[in-house]
């Protein structure tokens, strides 16, 4: 039998063999290569979300709005068309009502919709691919590196972000990517402090020492270690990033800082209900919800993803 | 240049007296930093100058309580962490003139922790493919059969290359930490306290691997703990330091059966022997005082101020580690046992 | 004499997500006056949820408890939080792995003392505070009245146990429950601490409950062992008579695999096989089947659990024991056998 190191094997005695059924060390090769059903971190992750119901309700609304983004334009008319009636109530054919200029308020609404998320998506990409480069290189490289990227952030924190969107605009003029670029650069601040402080954990573990001992090279050990282990936080920023960035395009856009008209702006509409609020309440009311729904929706996701997500690896 | 490195044969052949890896009078020092604009105040003298070696196929057990600097001297060696002085020889070649992934070749590493030192997000085959890609450049892809071949020196099953390090136990990412250390076929492994996280039953058979890997691979061994007994299980040779030095060094015998230093002394009387006739009937030698701080420690011989033979001579000049009678142990003390 | 706490039938389990966690499935144990009572185990045993389980420190929420504990005439589990807040500290003491978490640091150890002893009778602030010098200096703490007013993080590791022991003792409890004491010790710094604990609680007359992993801390301290595996008692004995004679496997494979420090040049270490079992689904029958070199199915190894089942101890005075307490019992259905086949934990 296998010697002695591997464990233990007793010699039976003699009249024992052949008698009884043994099991454990003896029968069964049990042992070191034993362990359970596979487990994936994402499914354990999958299934607490499962579980929460606010955020299925969020993913629902999130999903829902997404397929009115993609497809709702298929199946309303041209939202700049202007109609001869205008403020004219919800009817049968047009369902949310007419604005003040003859525009109907379900077709702007579809389409601010797809525009809200649009640019909500876009400037959250763009701002976490800059947080997490700056968070990295800042954690990573620490000392000088880590002060100057920590002071610049602390300055950038210290612009509102009006004052930011007005300076884009004067370069960029009004518009779609004056906004995105506004949003962008005001919330890579968060995601790069997420990122760094990440970085900075995750550096002094075991398992990096062990891949500088091993000889991974720095930039390896960056990409391939860290920032897998870092990103986790950041998915949650994302997604919650998206129903804030949706929420300032609405501000900015109300404001009259955002998107031009006649583009469909969810917050111009918003802007424009003000005077109509008594004699018109559905101009108020429908871009209204249709802003609180998209946010909520983000938000849900995003606190779902951070319960999900926030469970010590065992 | 490349670095030629000799095959494993070459190294059956040299003369066994070369030690694999040797430290000359290592000495590392931490800056600590204080007041309000975060000047160096002080360092904490971490190893204090520290020489020994290890063998070819042979363990040296590092011994001490918190504090005596075993840990950091052990990456110390590895080039982990910077030497503040002195030199670490691997095969009699300065380590400070070879390449990075030389040393990173022969000269591996075992942790602490079984929870951390794995990277959760990659499965253990990826873990165990890296190695090969960092010194060979080849792909994941490439080295399936010398995955499998690791797992199963170790005692895993190859199967179990698409499962994550949590999905194993404590003892089980142990072995993949060691088929880790052994991917890139080194000549040494520091091993820093590698079963002390694990539970007894289980520590026994990867101290049984490890033993087993020695005698089939020739690897030396740093066996770096603060557990007596599995040091005493596993070493050829004992080394064991209190605050930064070195006080007493030789084989496995003439540590625990001969000690000639008080502190050495003192240790082993404090180890918790599991029979309980011996252990009533024990002559516990009692320590006064705590621990020194390495910022500011004892002059003359550190000990001094928790050993009950001090004398003057001990607080005015340091006892140099002597080998007295040439046989290979040595201690430092102006009153040995 | 009744012993003077009995812990009767006790299960605990945790519900996580992954469903109910049985750490502890049916434990009988009894501490009497003067007793170290050791409870060894390695991780997975549920030898510390055993012990948190007396004094009611389980999260509410999450836990389910069945069974008695017994503390005089009282049952533990049934009591009222009321009740168990005065029994902490003055009747039933309990001393943890890691002094850093379980003293406050914002508070002087001499406050943590003083309020100690304030909260379990009228005393006045400067008799509490005498106490507390007094409890510091019975620790072996150096200059007690100085260090009175110290805070944890100004003691090193071991004078910081030495005040949690202080603090566990200023009420003169009748019981003390140590979790892993000087597990996180320097051991040089153990070997002091642990004696201390088992002296000064001699002197003031109390029992102890000892929960560790160390057998050689066992043989040192303890007069009586119950070695545990998987959430059961699976061995009880005198601590001399489990040394002597180890009657389970699992006590066996145990002590074979422990490195000694006094051992022979070339001793054989010989390692459980297997590995520990998962306590969310715990093997059938005998939890230690899967990793028993004599587990047999014809025994019903696989499929009954076993019991604790008892023959009677002889004395060292020669007189025989038959009350469970006393006895020597080892849950093992080829207990007869376990010597023969086992041989000498050194065979």
């Amino acid at each position: 039998m296998s010697d002695g190191r591997d464990g233990f094997v007793p010699d039976l005695p003699s009249h024992q063999t052949g008698v009884g059924t043994p099991l454990g060390a003896l029968g069964l090769d049990v042992s070191l290569t034993e362990i359970g059903p596979s487990r994936s971190l994402f499914e354990d992750a999958w299934r607490r979300f499962r579980r929460n119901k606010l955020a299925m309700f969020g993913l629902f609304l999130v999903v829902f709005l997404i397929l009115v983004a993609l497809f709702g334009p298929l199946f309303v008319q041209d939202p700049t068309k202007l109609s001869k009636t205008y403020l004219e109530g919800p009817t049968n054919q047009h369902p949310f009502g007419l604005d003040n200029k003859g525009g109907d308020v379900l077709a702007r609404v579809v389409h601010g919709i797809r525009l809200s998320l649009f640019i909500g998506i876009l400037a959250t990409v763009l701002e976490t691919f800059i947080g997490v480069v700056v968070g990295a290189l800042a954690g990573w490289y620490g000392r000088y590196v880590d002060s100057v990227a920590m002071r610049f952030v602390d300055i950038m924190l210290g612009i509102p972000y009006i004052i930011l969107a007005y300076a884009f605009i004067t370069v960029l003029g009004r518009g779609v990517s004056a906004v995105i670029l506004t949003l962008a650069f005001t919330a890579w601040l968060q995601t790069a402090r997420t990122v760094r402080a990440g970085f900075i954990q995750v550096k002094q573990l075991e398992y990096i020492e062990a891949a500088r001992a091993l000889g991974v090279s720095g930039r390896r050990i960056m990409l391939r270690h860290i920032l897998p282990n870092v990103l986790q936080p950041v998915v949650v920023l994302m997604a919650i990033g998206v129903g804030s960035a949706i929420l300032s395009e609405a501000a900015l856009s109300f404001l009259g800082v955002g998107v031009k008209p006649p583009n469909p702006s969810l917050g111009l509409m918003v802007s424009d209900a003000q005077s109509f609020l008594s004699s018109a309440p559905y101009l108020f009311f429908f871009p209204g919800i249709a802003i609180i729904l998209t946010v909520l929706g983000f938000l849900l996701v995003g606190d779902g993803l951070r319960d999900a997500l926030d469970v010590k690896d065992n | 240049m490349t670095a030629v490195l000799p095959p494993v044969d070459a190294v059956v052949d040299a003369p066994i007296t070369t030690p694999v890896m040797e430290a000359i009078d290592v000495v590392k020092d931490f800056p600590v930093t204080g007041g309000l604009f975060g000047r160096a105040i002080g360092q904490v003298h971490a190893v204090s100058g520290v020489s020994l070696h290890v063998n070819r196929s042979e363990t040296l057990g590092i011994v001490g309580e918190s504090g005596c600097g075993k840990s950091t001297f052990g990456r110390v060696m590895l080039r982990l962490i910077t030497a503040t002085s002195g030199t670490v020889k691997l095969g009699g070649r300065d380590t400070a003139e070879m390449p990075n992934k030389e040393l990173r070749r022969r000269a591996q590493m075992v942790f602490q922790d079984p929870y951390a030192s794995l990277n959760p997000r990659m499965t253990i085959g990826e873990v165990l493919a890296e190695p090969f890609l960092v010194h060979q450049g080849k792909k994941a892809k490439e080295v399936t059969d010398e995955v499998s071949a690791l797992l199963t020196t170790v005692g895993l099953s190859a199967e179990h290359r698409s499962r994550y390090p949590h999905e194993f136990s404590g003892g089980q990412r142990q072995r993949i930490g060691i088929a880790r250390a052994l991917a890139v076929d080194p000549e040494v492994i520091v091993l820093d306290e590698p079963v002390s996280a694990l539970d007894v039953s289980i520590q026994a058979g990867v101290v049984n691997l490890l033993e087993k890997l020695q005698d089939e691979r020739g690897i030396a061994y740093l066996f770096i703990a603060h557990d007596l007994s599995v040091v005493r299980h596993i070493s050829d040779r004992v080394a064991v330091m209190y605050l930064g030095k070195v006080v007493e060094i030789g084989t496995r015998n003439q540590i625990y059966d001969h000690a000639r230093h008080p502190y050495t002394n003192a240790l082993l009387s404090a180890v918790p022997i599991p029979d309980p006739a011996k252990e009533k009937s024990r002559r516990r030698i009692v320590l006064t005082g705590e621990v020194p701080s390495p910022i500011d420690p004892p002059s003359g011989c550190r000990f001094r101020t928790r050993c009950w033979k001090a004398t003057d001579e001990c607080a005015a000049s340091e006892p140099p580690l002597v080998d007295v009678a040439g046989d290979g142990h040595s201690f430092a003390c102006f009153h040995p046992e | 004499m009744p012993p003077l706490l009995q812990i009767e039938d006790l299960h605990v389990g945790f519900s996580t997500e992954d469903g109910v966690v049985q750490a502890v499935r049916g434990v009988d144990i009894a501490v009497e006056e003067g007793d170290v009572l050791a409870i060894v185990g390695e991780s997975g045993s549920g030898k510390s949820v055993t012990a948190l389980s007396v004094l009611g420190l389980h999260p509410k929420g999450r836990t389910t408890i069945s069974g008695r504990v017994m503390w005089g005439d009282e049952d533990l589990v049934t009591a009222s939080d009321e009740r168990l807040r005065r029994v902490r500290g003055a009747e039933i003491a309990m001393i943890f792995q890691d002094p850093l978490s379980a003293l406050n640091p914002v508070y002087t150890v001499g406050r943590q003392i003083m309020e100690m002893v304030r909260a379990h009778g009228d005393v006045s602030k400067s008799a509490a505070k005498e106490r507390a010098i007094e409890m510091l200096g019975l620790v072996g703490i150096p200059q007690p009245r100085k260090r009175v007013d110290n805070y944890p993080h100004e003691f090193s590791g071991g004078m910081r146990q030495r005040a949690m022991i202080a603090m566990a003792l200023s009420c003169d409890p009748k019981l003390v429950i140590a979790d892993e004491p000087t597990t996180a010790l320097d051991v040089t710094v153990q070997a002091q601490v642990l004696e201390l604990l088992v002296d000064v609680t001699n002197r003031q007359g109390a029992a102890v409950m000892l929960i560790t992993h160390d057998l050689g801390v066992v043989a040192g301290m303890a007069n009586k062992v119950a070695v545990m595996y998987a959430g059961k008692v699976v061995e009880q004995a005198a601590a001399v008579d489990m040394f002597d004679e180890p009657s389970h496997p699992y006590t066996i494979g145990l002590l074979r695999s422990l490195p000694r420090v006094d051992a022979d040049g070339d001793a054989q270490l010989i390692p459980i096989g297997g590995q520990p079992p998962s306590m969310l689904n715990p093997p059938a029958g005998c939890a230690f089947h899967p990793r028993c070199p004599i587990a047999l199915r014809e025994a019903g190894c696989d499929t009954v659990i076993p019991t604790l089942y008892h023959t009677p101890s002889e004395l060292a005075s020669g007189e025989v024991v038959d009350d469970p307490i006393h006895q020597h019992g080892a849950a093992c259905w080829r207990r007869d056998e376990v010597a023969e086949l086992l041989g000498t934990v050194r065979g």
